[in-house]
């Protein structure tokens, strides 16, 4: 039996034929699993800018949907934005370069390193999950750690391991984070991909920041199958 | 002939020979090694034993003393225990011997360093030069001279082995001549205490017997003299070198086991790149490639062929031309239809070219032919699997003939994978000239060998015009000589700022000032917003202390920030002696790069470029030079690391300006080259900016600049 949000996931797909899934809509199915989002706000139309009064400023500004899959090239992110005269401006752009499409207002997340986390599913081996470090780190220097579908405690701390990065998550420097939380939210996503494997081709966290408490995914990206 | 070229010559391919410690009991090794000369029918008139308390050994009149040998000794070698060394040695050196070679062990080795000098001096004063201590002695199959303690003489060869392992050299012996492998001359260097591996190397690039160069290596005493001969004679021939001593454990074992003092690895593998010397993993390597250098005339271009008659063998070899970057091209049309002929309907005529299982010595010989005969194929590597219905001689022969008989000087190497039959190929095709090993990454990585040391030729005819950089080398003197006189070793800020503009590297300027009048107005000079530091030559981390504030934004907060700053560092480092307050301009955060120096014991100046910030040492993205540096050299560290990419502009930045980055390094590696008191620089990070994205195209945030502690 899926689960509420993942069903929502499903009849979207099913009614509008896509297979990229807006970030709207696989925030909601983290935040059902456990796993922490930064706080935000749904906003379709200009009024619904009174809601974001809830949110601590500075907020990024995201235009959600299923066409850019790759929302800063397409401009379509605004960070660090600091007070609500300067959100309302940029709501206003936007709105006229992404008429269709739902905006998300979210509070900017701080912290020490950035991590990634991601679902992939593999024709000979099934559903794999992914970590590694985030930024360049993952981008440049390839620097990640691959199982198949469960992982345990145990396999996700050998994973990291394996990072070339791993003393980041060891107090490098003085850097403190939490480690264990990290550790949690993976234990988490792999439990997401082995309940789902069937519909979900990749999802991918990144970035998740991680301070000394707990580790947050500030971006999510799922395709299914 | 220069004096060293005479004295080795004397030494490897002597007339005549005293073996001082010659004894009568067969167990000893002053009688082995008298045996083991006569028994390379070595000329017995011309073999002197010296031994007071003997008349005869082994036929051949003893001698008391070398003094009393009524002829000239080309090559005296000492047998004796370590204590009378000394003194045959200068009886020797009275003698007029010019060539020693010194078998007794029991010197440096075992920390008698001041008698090892003393050896060194004796000879000196007679001019003579010392091989050794410590050695097994040397074989030489051009004039067959075994003289020493190896068991046989080597196969002869055209591959030179100098080894500083003796126990090694003594293996070698049988297990290149079980290999087929043939050897010119075997020499133990020992301790090295007056003649050493660059005087071998020297030695052997302009002997004629002598095709390839092999050396064993644990520690080169002279960095610079290493990289200076071994670049020149690389150009006239290879030379190939195994080097342990990578891992930790084994630098430690080699400094207790020879007492010379190794150096770090990196510096070593850096310097044999530098000086085109191959490296080679183990003895297996060393000799694979060398037999390949000794056999094969050079490729003519890297146009590379694999041809197979099995599917396995071909993504082997496919998976090591990658790795030992072997060209595998692609087959042209008209060439394909050629080769379909000597293959059934479902072979392939990609390359790998696959003959397939069915393959006959007449297709491998068709196929190879119509390969060797085409003019845009250079190079071809023979595969080969036992098979049920050929034999592997049929097929060795089938390539013999194929090479035979268009003879066009295009390198063949081939692996034979099989049993009793396929070892029997395999010796066939080395005694006709074709590098031949029981498995495929041996004959694809020896080609590769053939290929890159090719490269490294070609890139040694380009000339490179010495590239001047204006540097203000007076100004530099001065700051250094006032660290030195101030017996400080570490630069402050300030100082290693203006060092390093001096050479003309962009630094984040700083103005130091005294007090807050004087903050204010550079701060008003330099531009908001800035960032105030305390400058002390006792705190290093001026962080921990509250000695830094950035971001200090007009002429209020450059008043608190300056007394702010005062307070915290009195209050937190209360010893510390203050020498002022640092202004400079906030700079925008650009890609991270490093550039340092580290002064390596055994080659002089490392240069290190790579990605920077503050994971530098988690991820390792760098690599080093021996200084002095071109732009060209510049510009291969730059594509080595991954620091490129960060350069070249990631997810759509702007690319920034790599040659000013290529100036930068050259300009730090003629810092370090200039200032032999320098032992480290570190820049880092040197911000890069995307063209145009601000001012200036580089940037130095952080510059650490240390001394050599007098």
């Amino acid at each position: 039996m899926n689960k509420k949000y993942f069903q929502e996931i499903l009849s979207y797909s099913f009614k509008t034929k896509n297979k990229v899934i807006p970030e709207h809509l696989v925030k909601p199915l983290l935040k059902e699993e456990g796993i922490n989002v930064p706080r935000y706000v749904l906003i379709d139309k200009l009024s619904d800018l009174e809601k974001t009064s809830r949110l601590h400023f500075p907020v990024a500004l995201k235009v959600s949907s299923s066409k850019f899959i790759h929302k800063t090239d397409v401009g379509g992110v605004v960070l660090n934005i600091k007070d609500r005269s300067e959100l309302k401006k940029s709501v206003i752009v936007f709105k006229k370069k992404f008429k269709e499409e739902k905006l998300i207002v979210e509070e900017m997340v701080n912290g020490n390193v950035e991590m990634i986390s991601g679902l992939v599913y593999d024709s000979n081996f099934g559903m794999c999950i992914m970590i590694g470090v985030g930024g360049i780190y993952t981008e440049i220097y390839k620097d990640t750690s691959t199982r198949v579908v469960p992982v345990s405690k145990d396999d996700i701390l050998q994973m990291i391991e394996e990072l070339r990065g791993k003393d980041l998550l060891e107090g490098f420097r003085g850097i403190k984070v939490n480690k264990d939380a990290f550790v949690d939210l993976v234990l988490k996503l792999s439990d997401i991909g082995r309940k789902y494997k069937n519909y979900i081709l990749g999802l991918d966290l990144n970035p998740i920041i991680l301070d000394k408490d707990k580790a947050t995914v500030v971006d999510a990206k799922m395709v299914l199958k | 002939m220069t004096e060293l070229n005479e004295v080795i010559t004397k030494l490897l391919r002597p007339n005549s020979i005293a073996v001082i410690g010659a004894a009568r009991e067969p167990e000893k090794i002053g009688h082995v090694v008298v045996k083991n000369i006569l028994e390379s029918s070595f000329p017995k008139e011309k073999v002197f034993p010296i031994n007071p308390n003997a008349d005869e050994i082994l036929g051949l009149k003893c001698y008391k003393s070398i003094k009393d040998v009524p002829y000239s000794i080309d090559l005296a070698i000492i047998v004796v225990p370590a204590k009378i060394v000394p003194q045959v040695l200068k009886e020797s050196v009275e003698k007029g011997v010019k060539a020693i070679a010194i078998i007794s062990a029991g010197f440096k080795e075992i920390g008698n360093v001041k008698e090892e000098l003393e050896l060194v001096e004796i000879a000196r004063n007679g001019s003579a030069r010392i091989l050794g201590p410590n050695i097994v002695g040397v074989a030489d199959t051009v004039k067959k001279v075994n003289a020493g303690f190896i068991q046989q003489l080597p196969k002869q060869g055209k591959i030179a082995f100098i080894s500083q392992s003796g126990a090694l050299a003594i293996g070698l012996a049988g297990w290149t001549s079980l290999k087929q492998i043939g050897l010119s001359d075997l020499v133990s260097i020992g301790n090295k205490a007056d003649l050493n591996e660059v005087d071998f190397i020297e030695y052997f690039g302009d002997d004629k017997c002598t095709k390839v160069i092999t050396l064993y290596l644990e520690g080169i005493d002279d960095g610079q003299r290493f990289l200076k001969v071994s670049k020149e004679v690389s150009k006239k021939k290879p030379i190939i070198v195994l080097k342990p001593g990578k891992a930790q454990r084994t630098s430690q074992a080699i400094k207790s086991h020879t007492g010379s003092l190794a150096g770090s690895d990196i510096a070593y593998e850096v310097a044999f790149k530098q000086a085109g010397v191959i490296r080679a993993p183990t003895i297996v390597e060393l000799f694979d490639w060398a037999t390949a250098f000794d056999l094969l005339p050079l490729p003519h271009g890297e146009n590379s062929v694999i041809l197979t008659n099995g599917g396995g063998a071909g993504v082997m070899a496919t998976d090591a031309a990658e790795e030992f970057e072997v060209k595998l091209m692609d087959i042209p049309k008209d060439l394909a239809e050629n080769l379909r002929k000597f293959m059934p309907p479902f072979g392939s005529v990609y390359n790998p070219v696959d003959l397939t299982g069915m393959a006959s010595s007449n297709d491998y010989e068709g196929a190879l032919k119509a390969l060797l005969e085409d003019e845009r194929v250079d190079n071809v590597i023979v595969l080969y699997c036992h098979t049920a219905q050929t034999n592997p001689l049929d097929v060795a022969n089938a390539i013999i003939r194929a090479k035979s008989s268009l003879n066009n000087g295009k390198p063949i190497t081939a692996s034979f994978i099989g049993g009793k039959e396929c070892d029997d190929a395999i010796k066939l095709l080395i005694s006709n000239g074709i590098p031949a090993y029981d498995i495929p990454e041996k004959a694809v990585s020896s080609l590769g060998q053939l290929l890159k040391y090719n490269r490294f030729l070609e890139k040694q005819k380009l000339t490179i015009k010495e590239q001047e950089v204006k540097v203000d080398k007076n100004k530099a003197e001065k700051i250094i000589k006032a660290v030195l006189k101030e017996k400080r070793n570490i630069l402050l800020p300030s100082e290693a700022a203006e060092l390093a503009e001096s050479y003309g590297i962009p630094v984040v300027s700083k103005v130091r000032v005294s007090n807050i009048e004087e903050a204010i107005k550079a701060a008003n000079k330099v531009g908001y917003p800035v960032v105030l530091e305390v400058e002390s030559p006792n705190i290093l981390h001026k962080v921990d202390v509250g000695g830094i504030i950035l971001n200090v934004k007009d002429q209020d907060e450059v008043k608190q920030a300056y007394e702010k700053i005062m307070a915290s560092v009195k209050q937190k480092a209360p010893n510390a002696e203050i020498r002022g307050i640092l202004v400079r301009k906030m700079v925008p955060q650009g890609r991270e790069i490093a550039i340092g120096v580290h002064r390596d014991a055994v080659f002089g100046p490392l240069v290190m470029f790579g990605s920077g910030g503050t994971f530098i040492e988690l991820y390792k993205d760098v690599t080093f030079r021996v200084a002095p540096l071109t732009k060209e050299d510049a510009e291969e560290m730059i594509n080595e690391t991954k620091a490129s990419k960060l350069i070249e502009g990631i997810r759509g930045e702007k690319p920034s300006d790599k040659e000013k980055v290529k100036e930068i390094i050259v300009r730090v590696a003629k810092l370090a080259e200039d200032f032999p008191e320098i032992e480290d620089v570190d820049i880092n990070p040197l911000f890069v900016y995307g063209v145009g994205d601000y001012s200036v195209a580089a940037l130095a945030a952080d510059v650490k600049v240390i001394l050599r502690k007098s």
